[in-house]
């Protein structure tokens, strides 16, 4: 659904993906995983069309991402950056209610049914309860829900999320990839940029892995994720095991 | 609750009024201003020709320039931003400085000359900003030279040219002193025309406020914003330069004040902040005539007293060092 | 560098010389020729001379001349001091409050509030001046354990800001004096004559001297104040005495021609790039150049709307913003 042709993307001229083909399945978790520097977030961005491809081209369902209106875009594909600008003085519903942006009209009046996506949103996420706390009274934990909830009431199939764990102490890591698996089974395709790498195979259906910018493989995590890798991608001698809990693999540096 | 904000400084605003109707170098009771606000009389001249279109006018000039410090505040994300801190103010008098000392037969011309200025200033800093990138806070002191820049150039301007001297000063220092009806029409108009469009980019300014990363992934891509929204404010805070010179610290002290009442969405601080700066300019106007009267202080001396150390609070709360 | 190092000095000294031979006779509405420069010295010598012209230079020219180096020097060599002690290429003076707090205690005086005007005219400006740098200092977070440098800057601006409205505010209400105050207020030379030197050197020179012997300690603490107490530098006794010697510097200054903006600024990175970070070299170079610099300046700010005078104060700061607005919108990310 989500597709790239020899693209080359980056900050100013010099190019960080560097004439990448790539085909992000439908209705899965896609991880991007690499070393720091290797282009995960650069990537996300370029999808996201926060950056523009310095070359080639960003396709969605065949068609070229950049020739496409932006309204119509931010209702089928939604965006949590790692660090979103956090807005002074509005509540946990006024920031979710924001998600129903690329439905608005001119004067930005919400109708009833973005009213029942709001809602809805907040409840799939668990922070209904917190509707009308102002943004700046909640934890790490769930200013990060809330913010989930925001792209939910974007309504999008498309939902690609930078490093979403990064600030997260674990229980709330694992909490917030859990409420990943339940969007995906409810049938949203998730592109996600993660660090840790035995979080990626055991909560994602597919891994992208990338070095210097360039796809070095990609596959479920049993197909793709074995030592090898691990030694030629990011110069880490491990032992590669099966996560006893899930079955999944997993890496125990050596 | 939202309200009750409105009826509160409405109720403010009145009083301000009132009082700057009733008080001066001559007091006057409320009977006789309803006497002279309705069929003239004694105190006709001094109500209808004096302090009326004063008081009127400081809360057109308040109201744009709280509107105008929102709308920045608003794009650039900065709460250190304002109008006059950003060179905007002092670009549109350095304009009108030019015009009323080397074209003084082309007064109509103002207006437009002191928008034409504060977009050159503007247009400055935004050419400075994409080719430094400044942090915010380098930012705004970068709007703060440009401005002092401005402000040396329009001193030397009056020095060198020294005949014109009194009427420009008089109206530069920030001063509602001398003004009557004449000017009333022209913020009037300018207001009731760009409340509205200020208005339509409400909710989009909400979401720009989400980063720009956000906004373009909710479709409200902050580009075309930006510029609609500085253009907005440009122009309202050069039409109050226009008919008051610079009143410092108000376009930063108004949209302050009105998030303290309202929240940080524009759909309200967009009107609260043009009310917050009407009561300000309104009150501060009153204190600078009242002081020590007959003689008056211009009004923009009362809003730095006031601004300039609530600045200093700002900075002490400010963490994005 | 080190080897042109010479030459540029010399350069420097000819600048200053010329500046200062030109600044005596030049823009004066009776004509006056480098010539007439012999006979002054003819004066100091002890024969005759008392011609219109020996006794115009003699009485009006030479004393605003000394008076401008010698505050070009006092800013530059201040500009100096408080750049290393805050390690910021945007502080000067004028940006840490000193010029608007002199000038705005004497402004109250001669408002005639609270019976300052009892005290003469440099005390006040030196209270008014040492407050609001201690004010700005404590504003700005300079005592923390990471001082920013923007931050430090806005405090300045808005103290400044803040003492300039109740000076302009003191002098309005005040009347009649008004109008002259104003004119001093944006930093003039116009009205020099021989008592402001008399009551500007007595002042300068301790100042100058001050910092000309910090020299070495400046070097140290520019390696950062761990390093240089771990050098035997007593780093508090370092701050505590170049801040006497630029309250010394600016306030006598200020009393005598009120503020004047950006030499601080401006003359120590040109000076830097010029003959290096060697404080000890840099120190009277500074000294120099901005009396080089203010003596030029404040000839162009007689010719410039000749035969009005323009302040000073007007034309440092039309110089200076440009430069001041590349330093602040550089950033050293």
């Amino acid at each position: 659904m989500l597709e790239t042709r020899s693209l080359s993307a980056g900050y100013g001229r010099t190019p960080v993906v560097k004439n990448l083909n790539l085909q992000l399945p439908e209705g899965r978790i896609t991880a991007l995983i690499g070393p720091n520097g290797c282009g995960k977030s650069t990537l996300l961005k370029t999808l996201a069309r926060v950056l523009k491809p310095l070359s080639g081209e960003v396709l969605m369902r065949g068609a070229a991402l950049h020739r496409l209106d932006d309204r119509a875009i931010a209702r089928q594909l939604s965006m949590l950056p790692q660090t979103p600008t956090q807005p002074e003085g509005i509540s946990v519903r006024q920031l979710v209610e924001y998600g129903r942006a690329p439905y608005l009209s001119h004067w930005g009046r919400l109708k009833a049914e973005d009213r029942q996506r709001v809602d809805l949103a907040m409840r799939e996420t668990g922070v209904h309860e917190l509707a009308e706390r102002p943004l700046s009274d909640l934890s790490g934990g769930q200013r990060q829900r809330v913010w989930i909830a925001m792209i939910l009431a974007q309504d999008t199939d498309l939902v690609l999320l930078d490093e979403p764990t990064t600030y997260l102490d674990l229980a709330h890591q694992i909490e917030l990839l859990q409420l990943l698996q339940q969007l995906n089974r409810n049938g949203k395709t998730i592109v996600v940029v993660l660090h840790d790498l035995n979080q990626a195979c055991r909560y994602c259906d597919h891994l992208v892995v990338l070095r210097e910018g360039q796809l070095v493989t990609q596959g479920s995590p049993d197909e793709v994720f074995d030592a090898e890798l691990l030694a030629t991608t990011f110069s880490l001698s491990a032992q590669v095991i099966r996560d006893p809990v899930a079955g999944t693999p997993m890496c125990i540096p050596l | 609750m939202r309200l009750s904000i409105f009826w509160l400084l409405g109720a403010a605003l009145l009083l301000s009024t009132l009082l700057s109707l009733a008080l001066g170098a001559v007091g006057v009771t409320l009977p006789d201003i309803w006497q002279a606000l309705t069929e003239g009389g004694d105190h006709d001249f001094i109500i209808n020709q004096y302090r009326l279109p004063r008081a009127l006018l400081a809360i057109l000039v308040g109201a744009g320039l709280g509107l105008s410090g929102t709308l920045v505040q608003g794009v650039i994300r900065n709460p250190l931003a304002s109008p006059d801190l950003m060179g905007i103010s002092a670009g549109a008098g350095l304009a009108a400085t030019a015009v009323i000392l080397f074209f003084p037969a082309a007064g109509h011309w103002l207006p437009l000359a002191a928008v034409a200025g504060g977009m050159a200033a503007a247009l400055l800093i935004y050419l400075l900003a994409r080719q430094y990138q400044p942090a915010p806070a380098r930012l705004a002191l970068t709007g703060i030279a440009v401005s002092a820049f401005l402000t040396s150039l329009i001193d030397f301007l009056l020095i060198v040219h020294p005949v014109e001297l009194n009427s420009a000063l008089v109206w530069l220092t920030g001063s509602l002193w001398g003004r009557s009806w004449e000017q009333l029409p022209l913020l009037g108009i300018g207001l009731a025309l760009l409340l509205p469009l200020a208005m339509r980019l409400a909710w989009r300014l909400d979401i720009c406020a989400l980063g720009d990363q956000s906004a373009v992934a909710l479709g409200a891509g902050p580009k075309s914003l930006q510029i609609q929204a500085l253009l907005l404010a440009v122009v309202l805070a050069s039409l109050s330069v226009c008919v008051a010179g610079t009143i410092g610290f108000v376009g930063l002290l108004a949209p302050h004040f009105a998030r303290l009442l309202c929240g940080g969405q524009h759909r309200l601080l967009i009107p609260v902040s043009a009310l917050s700066g009407a009561l300000l300019v309104s009150a501060a106007d009153l204190i600078a005539r009242t002081l020590h009267p007959p003689l008056e202080l211009p009004v923009g001396l009362v809003t730095a007293v006031i601004g300039a150390p609530y600045f200093i609070f700002l900075l002490l709360r400010y963490k994005g060092w | 560098m080190a080897n042109n190092l010479p030459i540029r000095a010399l350069l420097l000294i000819a600048v200053l010389i010329t500046g200062l031979a030109q600044s005596l006779v030049l823009w004066s509405s009776f004509e006056l020729h480098l010539g007439d420069l012999l006979p002054l010295l003819g004066t100091y010598a002890g024969d005759g001379g008392d011609s219109l012209a020996t006794q115009l230079m003699l009485e009006l020219r030479l004393p605003r001349t000394l008076v401008a180096a010698l505050i070009g020097a006092n800013l530059a060599v201040a500009g100096v001091q408080v750049q290393a002690l805050t390690r910021n290429p945007l502080a000067s003076p004028t940006l840490l409050g000193i010029n608007a707090g002199a000038a705005c205690m004497l402004a109250l005086a001669v408002a005639g509030l609270f019976g300052l005007a009892a005290l003469p005219l440099p005390l006040l400006a030196l209270i008014g001046g040492t407050f609001s740098a201690l004010l700005v200092l404590a504003l700005g977070g300079y005592f923390r354990a990471q001082p920013s440098p923007v931050r430090l800057i806005l405090a300045g601006i808005a103290i400044t800001a803040l003492l300039s409205g109740l000076t302009r505010a003191a002098l309005i209400l005040s009347e009649d004096m008004a109008y002259s105050m104003l004119h001093w207020l944006s930093g003039s030379l116009a009205q020099v004559d021989w008592d402001s030197w008399h009551q500007l050197w007595p002042l300068s020179v301790p100042g100058l001297i001050l910092a000309l012997l910090l020299g070495h300690a400046f070097n140290l603490l520019a390696l950062g104040e761990e390093s240089a107490t771990g050098l035997g530098i007593r780093i508090h006794w370092v701050r505590r005495l170049a801040a006497i010697s630029v309250v010394l510097l600016c306030t006598a200054s200020v009393a005598s021609a009120g503020p004047i903006a950006f030499v601080g600024l401006l003359v120590p990175p040109l000076c830097r790039t010029l003959f290096g970070n060697d404080h000890r070299l840099l120190l009277p170079a500074s000294a120099l150049t901005g009396a080089a610099f203010l003596v030029w300046a404040d000839l162009l700010s007689r010719g410039v709307a000749f035969p009005a005078e323009t302040p000073v104060g007007v034309i440092t700061a039309l110089l200076g913003t440009p430069f001041f607005i590349l330093l602040a919108a550089r950033s050293h990310r």
